[in-house]
């Protein structure tokens, strides 16, 4: 809830710097041109609001995280106001992974991670050490680590400041991991929908922390090989070097293969104690287009043309299979239809038109909504196989976001194949995005219900879902809590289906969304998509739903209606 | 004495039979250039719906018995020409991770499974 009376401001500024008119688009060109003084102006404008954003949200957070810490101070661990205070910091920090507390030893003792799946109380350690004495020099602000991979496996940073005993001694800390993505993923939608620009971001050491496409965060822009060309260098340098500034490069298009002039304008951010970003808006962001009437294949053409890969599979050592699907001649290639192969970890086995991308990981992929592509692959593969959604660039739309249906299928139980196709009839594909404010929305309402099921029971919980009225509800949102076994425990989209068992309702797909549900709050919540019969009329639209474990039996989650 | 030998038996038995199961897997891997009968089980709602794609013996299959790990087989005609057999209502309840396979039973009364996969039900 941090950002929302910040938007309204921004917005109105935006509107206002861009009404006026003055954005050049990026040229095709080998050689940089000179950039309008207008046009750096407008990138400007767009930029430092929301550096200010940016910055208004760190500091926030790091506020709530030294609150918390006071509030820890002196608990006994084993006291259930530990549990509920970590929770409560968690609702109220949308863009949080987990919040947990460390003893002096780095060791964790207490955490929101309840299913227990990756990190066990009492064995699991912090990444990084902080001494005492750094962490008092820090304070009141939180000392702010750099981009690396999370105790519980996603990648992100952390707050971290100081938890002292009754005697005011120094007894270990509190650490709450900040989902990158998430944090910028929204704004980035945002600019790029209304305003046509986008934005990375970068530690001053060239990590990329945060960039539209997800194959380039991780990558470092001084020793990457990506990033070799003469004029990308001379930036990355100048950006490195400088807090603000602007400049231009060539670097590939949304294809990657033509190469374009990027301009950029940068500022940088100072999210706590010990780090910086540089927040760096580009113009290098293709047209979303208006929806065309081209023939796509049917949802069935879509299954026999991966059934028919799923044939070969069986019939041919995986290696040959392997070879025909990355084969940009071969079979396995029809008009926008091509076949995908993964491993059930996520690494890439097949994928024919960015054959540089075959080995890497693809595990924590998310969407521009938060979905894990290749999670929610991998769990419908495991249940045989079947429809999965989510959004992704589109290349005959100059790589515009939009949403994909893609039919996947097991070969075996160590790796799958799949094929897709845009559904441009979607909403999320008619110049439309989830605002990151609805965003932040669900996942508030979701971790609320987390939390006053610890404070005041699930009963409570239940009751505030089936109450149209109780401090739970959020308009345009629809709460709902389901058991591991699939009863609907209070549904508030369909009352109705209060005490019935869902697993075996399927939608026309052939996808339980209870199913789904469960599966992924097992594995610690999450984000994902389903086609859902509406009331009244139960007519079948689009929903996004995030879900997260109140304990192993139940689950709570959210829906919104993309329409 | 004798009961715990009758039990050591029943154990030994369910073991072979577990282990016959799911090591044909690996058999079935070898052999796949030239199947049988390709079947395919997805899970549906609270259906299982095996896929029939082909197969050396596709047209004297007679039935597919379905194998829910922990669970009586269903086994289920299977009419000439069919492209898919649905197993209606068996993971009412189901939940977690099991294995699954699907064996073949064809008119000279041989039967050979065809398929073992783990399937995540929830």
């Amino acid at each position: 809830m941090i950002r929302h009376k910040s938007i309204g401001v921004i917005g109105i500024l935006l509107l206002l710097i861009f009404t006026s008119g003055c954005i050049i688009s990026a040229q095709n060109t080998t050689q940089l041109e000179p950039v309008p003084a207008e046009q750096i102006n407008s990138m400007d404008a767009a930029l430092y609001p929301l550096t200010y954003l940016i910055a208004k949200d760190m500091e926030q957070a790091c506020c709530l995280v030294g609150k918390t810490a006071r509030e820890l101070d002196g608990v006994p661990t084993d006291d259930p106001a530990v549990e509920l205070t970590l929770l409560k910091l968690r609702r109220d920090i949308p863009f949080s992974f987990e919040a947990g507390l460390f003893d002096k030893n780095d060791t964790l003792i207490a955490s929101t991670e309840n299913l227990g799946k990756s990190i066990e109380i009492g064995v699991g350690k912090a990444p990084n050490h902080y001494t005492a004495e750094e962490l008092k020099a820090a304070e009141p602000a939180c000392i702010v680590s750099g981009y690396s991979m999370l105790l519980h496996g996603d990648n992100g940073f952390t707050f971290t400041t100081a938890v002292y005993d009754a005697q005011g001694n120094y007894n270990g800390t509190l650490r709450v991991g900040i989902n990158t993505w998430s944090l910028f993923s929204g704004i980035n939608e945002y600019l790029r929908n209304e305003y046509g620009y986008t934005i990375w971001v970068a530690q001053p050491d060239g990590l990329v922390i945060y960039d539209k496409d997800t194959d380039e965060i991780g990558r470092n822009l001084i020793t990457d090989e990506l990033y070799v060309s003469e004029t990308l260098k001379d930036a990355v340098e100048l950006i490195l070097k400088k807090e603000s500034g602007n400049s231009s490069y060539l670097f590939y298009d949304s294809t990657w293969v033509n190469s374009t002039q990027t301009n950029v304008v940068w500022d940088t951010v100072y999210p706590g104690y010990g780090m910086e970003w540089r927040l760096v808006l580009t113009d290098n962001v293709p047209a979303k287009t208006e929806t065309e009437t081209t023939a796509t294949p049917t949802t069935e053409e879509l299954k026999s043309f991966v059934e028919k890969a799923y044939v070969y599979a069986q019939t041919h050592t995986k290696e040959e299979a392997l070879h025909a699907f990355n084969d940009q001649n071969g079979e396995f290639i029809d008009g926008e239809l091509y076949i995908f192969a993964y491993d059930m970890d996520g690494t890439i086995l097949a994928l024919p038109y960015q054959p540089g991308l075959i080995g890497s990981n693809r595990w924590l992929m998310e969407d521009s909504s938060g979905v894990k592509i290749l999670q929610r692959m991998i769990a419908r593969a495991q249940q045989g196989g079947g429809c999965v959604n989510y959004m992704t660039a589109n290349p005959d739309h100059q790589y515009a976001q939009e949403f994909k249906l893609s039919y996947v299928m097991p070969v075996d139980d160590t790796w799958f194949i799949g094929a897709g196709i845009y559904l441009q009839e979607n909403p999320l594909s008619q110049n439309h995005y989830l605002s990151w404010t609805e965003h932040e929305d669900m996942t508030y309402q979701v971790r609320n219900m987390q939390y006053l099921a610890k404070k005041e029971g699930i009963e409570s919980v239940i009751e505030m879902i089936k109450d149209p009225d109780s401090e739970l509800q959020i308009e345009g949102l629809y709460p709902f809590a389901v058991t591991e076994n699939g009863t609907d425990l209070a549904d508030a989209l369909k009352p109705e289906l209060e005490g019935t068992n869902q697993l075996g309702m399927t939608n026309s797909l052939g996808m339980s969304i209870a199913r789904e549900v469960i599966s992924l709050a097992q594995a610690g919540g999450g984000w994902m998509y389903g086609l859902w019969g509406i009331p009244p009329e139960n007519e079948e639209e689009y929903v996004l739903i995030y879900v997260e474990p109140i304990d192993v039996s139940v689950y709570v989650a959210s829906l919104i209606i993309l329409g | 004495m004798v009961i715990s030998l009758v039990i050591t038996v029943i154990l030994i038995l369910v073991a072979s039979l577990g282990g016959l199961l799911f090591g044909a897997s690996y058999i079935l891997d070898q052999s796949l250039s030239d199947p049988d009968v390709l079947v395919h089980p997805s899970l549906s709602g609270n259906d299982i719906v095996v896929t029939i794609y082909e197969g050396r013996r596709l047209s004297e299959l007679m039935q597919l018995s379905l194998e829910i790990e922990g669970y009586a087989p269903v086994v289920k005609d299977v009419p000439s020409g069919a492209k898919e057999i649905v197993y209606s209502s068996v993971a009412v309840q189901i939940t977690g991770t099991r294995n699954v396979g699907v064996r073949g039973i064809f008119t000279d009364g041989s039967v050979k499974l065809l398929k073992v996969l783990v399937l995540k039900f929830t």
